[in-house]
């Protein structure tokens, strides 16, 4: 075994399983890289080493005694920083919190202990995970998200930290979040899989809080076989999250079979040359184990507004304590220490007219997706924006067609977000796979059997 | 870029792409830190705006400037017209919010 960097879940798991290797050895192999290539991506926030070889020794010691916690038994990984953690700070990407000290472990990381995984590092993200507004990459205290492929562009967000972490191979996997895109832009951004649970599949319990309503934890690997191995090791109910749905994971468990995928009409507008170019190659693959099915409607309703106005009066309400004391303004991008004061006065009535509203759309999208196995679309019109250039600058000419993703968050399916190309100066493009509530294991079979006939999840960026 | 927020320009172009990538909405997007809009007669503030940047300046006026103040009633502003916008969907008395509360025995630590 030579590189284990770029190695996926599955086979560094098989390794360890067949004593080609140790957790031991897996795990200081990948400090070693956090710790080098961490400060070059602001990847990294706190790295855990200590605390990580010795739960590695342990981890290696019962392997010895036959004691088998499973396929993440020995395997490297990080979270984003707004999980809580014993023993550090959990900081939530922004200056205010980084001494902050949260008692307990969040439930998606006593799940991955439990399952034998070794946290590793602490990940960099965008500050209060973009509650307030940025519109830039430089807005978390430890700097902008730098994408592997190339250290002049963004990382995405807010998950900066995982993409880049994986996309980097400083970890096999990573836990992030999205409220509203924040698996998707890394993902795309830096190259590697990323997988947005349905809301509620995952305990949100010792997670930082942004929407109480919108928030999702999950992984971002190399492929899709390693985000279903994270998911069954982190979903499932959870008596600290009453929002943690019952039913188990996987529910749907998917039996191969010939799939029908969604094209929604206006996909394919106002989006670079080559992110069309490779998602029309994607299609060309899919075709060879579904039926594609072109020019779906999109449902007519304001998703987006609801979810804007659900997100601003959560926020405000979660983060009132910095409004009240002042602190909000040592955030670190100028327009963060303004953004939020207007979700301040979101009144009652139209917060509960957006959630009602929400259950109608919800009704409405499910129509649409009860008709597929999954809504395909490029996760992005373009590659990794400049890091010196406004989000609203960035672009223009490309803002994308027809946009599931808000509609998707605001109603908490799932979704799913695979490499599929290089684009403009030789970034990541990527694709973009949306399913019905709960369909997290079609959707993770169709990515599986697209990564078994193509290679660029096995593409690494130069020089690392 | 003027104020023409994110989310106004995303809204201008009919689409929500361009917001998500701050991991909240592409209408959440809030500018203050930059210019503020030209001619932008989607976020000129409206009486019912004012009368909310008022509320805002009453708790939190002593740290914000006449600019802030004025940024933020084109931010709430921008929220109002959001919410008009959830006016067209058609709902009956009977359409409940989704986030329902139930009640249950307390799990975890004495509150």
């Amino acid at each position: 075994m030579t590189d284990l960097s770029f190695l996926s879940v599955a086979e560094l798991s098989a390794a360890i399983h067949s004593r080609q290797m140790s957790a031991i050895d897996l795990t200081t192999h990948f400090l070693d890289r956090l710790e080098k290539l961490g400060p070059r991506f602001n990847a990294v926030v706190t790295l855990l080493r200590p605390a990580a070889l010795a739960e590695a020794n342990e981890r290696d010691r019962e392997l010895v005694a036959g004691a088998d916690r499973g396929p993440l038994h020995g395997i490297p990984y990080g979270v984003k920083d707004l999980l809580a953690t014993v023993g550090a700070p959990t900081t939530w990407g922004a200056a205010p919190y980084r001494e902050q000290m949260l008692q307990g472990d969040a439930t998606v990381v006593s799940r991955l202990r439990a399952a034998g995984a070794v946290l590793c590092a602490k990940l960099g993200m965008v500050e209060l995970a973009g509650g307030m507004g940025y519109n830039q990459a430089f807005a978390s205290f430890t700097g902008p998200g730098k994408c592997p492929w190339d250290a002049t562009r963004w990382s995405g967000g807010s998950s900066s930290g995982p993409g880049s972490a994986v996309g980097a191979g400083m970890v096999p996997f990573a836990i992030g979040s999205e409220t509203w895109g924040s698996i998707q832009y890394p993902a795309a951004f830096c190259g590697v899989t990323g997988l947005r649970p349905t809301y509620g599949r995952v305990s949100r319990h010792g997670a930082m809080a942004l929407s109480w309503t919108m928030d999702k934890l999950g992984p971002l690997a190399r492929t899709a076989q390693d985000c279903g191995m994270v998911l069954a090791a982190i979903a499932g109910p959870d008596p600290l999250d009453p929002s943690a749905i019952s039913q188990a994971y996987p529910a749907d468990s998917s039996k191969p079979r010939r799939y029908r995928i969604g094209i929604l009409r206006g996909t394919r507008e106002k989006t670079q040359r080559e992110v069309l170019r490779n998602f029309e190659a994607s299609l060309a693959v899919l075709r060879n184990f579904c039926d594609v099915v072109e020019d779906l409607e999109f449902p007519d309703l304001p998703f987006d507004a609801a979810a804007s106005v659900i997100i601003d009066a959560e926020a405000a309400s979660a983060f009132e304590p910095l409004f009240e004391s002042g602190r909000i303004t040592e955030l670190t991008a100028p327009e963060d220490r303004l953004g939020g004061y207007a979700g301040q006065v979101v009144l009652a009535k139209d917060y509960l007219r957006a959630l009602r509203v929400r259950r109608v759309a919800a009704a409405r999208l499910d129509r649409l997706l009860s008709g597929v196995d999954a809504i395909a679309a490029p996760s992005l019109p373009t590659v990794a924006w400049p890091l010196d250039t406004p989000f609203d600058k960035v672009y223009p000419t490309y803002p994308g067609g027809t946009n599931i993703s808000g509609a998707a968050n605001l109603c908490g399916v799932p979704g799913l977000f695979l490499m599929n190309g290089l684009g403009e100066a030789g970034l990541p493009t990527s694709l973009q796979l949306t399913g019905r509530a709960l369909g997290e294991a079609t959707l993770l079979e169709i990515g599986i059997q697209y990564q078994q006939r193509t290679t660029f999840h096995r593409l690494r960026p130069n020089g690392l | 870029m003027n104020g023409l927020s994110r989310r106004a320009f995303a809204e201008s172009l009919a689409v929500a792409l361009l917001a998500p990538m701050m991991g909240v909405p592409p209408e959440s997007v809030r500018i203050s830190g930059w210019a503020p809009p030209e001619n932008s007669s989607a976020t000129i503030p409206g009486a019912l705006a004012k009368a909310l940047t008022q509320a805002i300046r009453a708790q939190y006026g002593t740290r914000l400037s006449a600019k802030n103040l004025a940024t933020i009633a084109e931010q709430i502003q921008s929220g109002l017209e959001r919410v008009e916008r959830l006016k067209k969907v058609p709902l009956a008395n009977g359409d409940e919010p989704d986030f329902v509360f139930t009640a249950t025995p307390h799990v975890g630590p004495p509150r």
